[in-house]
């Protein structure tokens, strides 16, 4: 009797030994961290450096070329919209110092591509807005497409983003990114997350401290801005109440050389880039790989860009 | 105006207008009830930036062209803040033909927060939509500026 019920029980375990092999699953790992070098591409995402703004200018560029091809081939005229000089090297943002010299915003540049410190309404627009009504339906089906065909982009915030897919512009955006969508979200993307980052930032002492120090430095050079950002802003804002180009240019000069060195001093940007690498890495890694799929469509698209301007021909997607 | 809570009593006095309205014209012959007008999007004409009072495009549009650096200039008598689109919008059309993305700013004069539309994008409520130094979007947009670097 004890030994057949032992037997029992070693058969009994034996079982359940074999039963918790194969239907238990394996104990859960957590998920492997983001590599550096994705960390360093998601950050570079989320931030406008002068790369960032060369990228974002031969894809502006292209985009006009595309579309005004397309409209000639519909028998439409389109007035490109030229969107300023190429940024130099010496272009300082918000979030980095340019190499180059002299130091530059790229503010006045681009106020004068516009003309009238940019407050005109571009050439395009007052073309279409001449036109007689009954071509103007015409001439917006043949640019965007149907205003009621659209899609929707949902962001990571849970934002949601309807845009028109068809039309010349559709056509453009599909050749530089491949489809529409990612076009899309390569510019809402970034200001997506980005958002929730200078929600991150706002909280951190470590960057609040490199900020002061930078305050203290611009304030004895005379310059009385809360933060680079803030810089930039109010010199934008010159034009608009009255200043010529000319004074803007030279103002925006000077701040730009005082913001670099106040950033060398106080490491305000190196310490951004710090902290965002820290905000990255508490973010899933779903978003992560959002962003490295944003910068991977903004190099092709670019690359498209490049062949564009260069007059190569592109082949459709 | 916050959204839907806000809008439904302006939609039960506009249907409740429109409703006797029609009964007007059409007698006692056809007492139906009326649907209101439904708002689009689709009102925005091309070369415009379009705003509306309240989320998925009711209550206006207020159109838009070119750069504008204080949206007080522009009354809309729906508008609680000061009968100006200034502090109104809860919604938003790209409509522009120029290939440029648009700012909207937080502060006249181009200050403090922005978010940009892309060219043919729109956004149809902005109560969830945060300017990029984390303030909310709805009611407090007071500038609007055109772009071709849509990133931040």
């Amino acid at each position: 009797m004890r030994s057949r019920s032992l037997l029992g029980w070693l058969i009994l375990s034996g079982l359940v030994t074999v039963a918790g092999c194969s239907s238990h699953p394996a104990p859960p790992t957590a998920p492997a961290p983001p590599a550096a070098a994705d960390l360093d591409i998601a950050a570079a995402v989320l931030t406008t450096d002068v790369r960032t703004l060369r990228d974002g200018w031969r894809l502006f560029s292209a985009q006009q070329k595309l579309v005004a091809e397309c409209m000639h081939s519909h028998g439409l005229q389109y007035l490109v919209t030229d969107p300023g000089p190429e940024p130099t090297a010496g272009t300082v943002t918000a979030e980095a110092i340019g190499g180059g010299r002299p130091a530059t915003y790229g503010i006045a540049a681009e106020l004068s591509a516009q003309g009238n410190g940019g407050n005109t309404i571009p050439a395009q627009d007052q073309y279409v807005r001449h036109l007689p009504l009954a071509q103007q339906g015409r001439y917006e089906q043949a640019l965007g497409g149907s205003p009621n065909a659209l899609q929707m982009l949902r962001l990571a915030s849970g934002i949601e983003v309807q845009y028109r897919t068809g039309g010349c512009v559709g056509q453009a955006r599909r050749r530089l990114f491949g489809s529409v969508e990612t076009a899309l979200r390569d510019s809402m993307v970034p200001q997506d997350v980005g958002q929730t980052f200078d929600a991150f930032l706002s909280s951190e002492a470590t960057y609040h401290s490199a900020l002061s120090s930078w305050q203290r430095c611009m304030a004895g050079a005379g310059w009385s801005y809360t933060n680079p950002r803030a810089a930039i802003k109010a010199l934008g804002s010159l034009s608009a109440q009255g200043t010529s180009l000319k004074r803007l240019s030279a103002r925006e000069t000077v701040v730009a050389m005082a913001d670099s060195r106040c950033d060398k001093r106080s490491h305000l940007r190196d310490t951004r880039r710090l902290e965002l690498t820290k905000f990255l890495r508490q973010q899933p890694n779903s978003l992560i790989q959002q962003l490295l799929r944003v910068d991977e469509a903004r190099r092709r698209a670019v690359q498209v860009a490049v062949r564009v301007l260069a007059g190569a021909p592109v082949s459709s997607p | 105006m916050k959204g839907w809570a806000s809008l439904m009593p302006r939609r039960g006095r506009s249907v409740t207008r429109l409703g006797v309205a029609t009964a007007l014209v059409l007698g006692s012959f056809l007492m139906l009830p009326v649907a209101p007008a439904s708002a689009a999007a689709s009102d925005c004409n091309a070369t415009q930036l379009c705003v509306w009072v309240n989320i998925n495009y009711n209550g206006g549009p207020g159109r838009f062209t070119g750069s504008n650096s204080n949206w007080n200039n522009f009354p809309h008598p729906a508008c609680p803040y000061n009968g100006t689109w200034n502090n109104c919008a809860s919604s938003a059309v790209n409509d522009g033909t120029s290939g440029l993305g648009v700012q909207l700013w937080e502060t006249i004069g181009y200050h403090d927060g922005v978010f940009c539309l892309p060219q043919f994008a729109q956004v149809a409520d902005f109560t969830n939509r945060q300017f990029n130094n984390g303030h909310n979007l709805n009611d407090r947009v007071s500038a609007n500026k055109w772009t071709s670097a849509c990133h931040d």
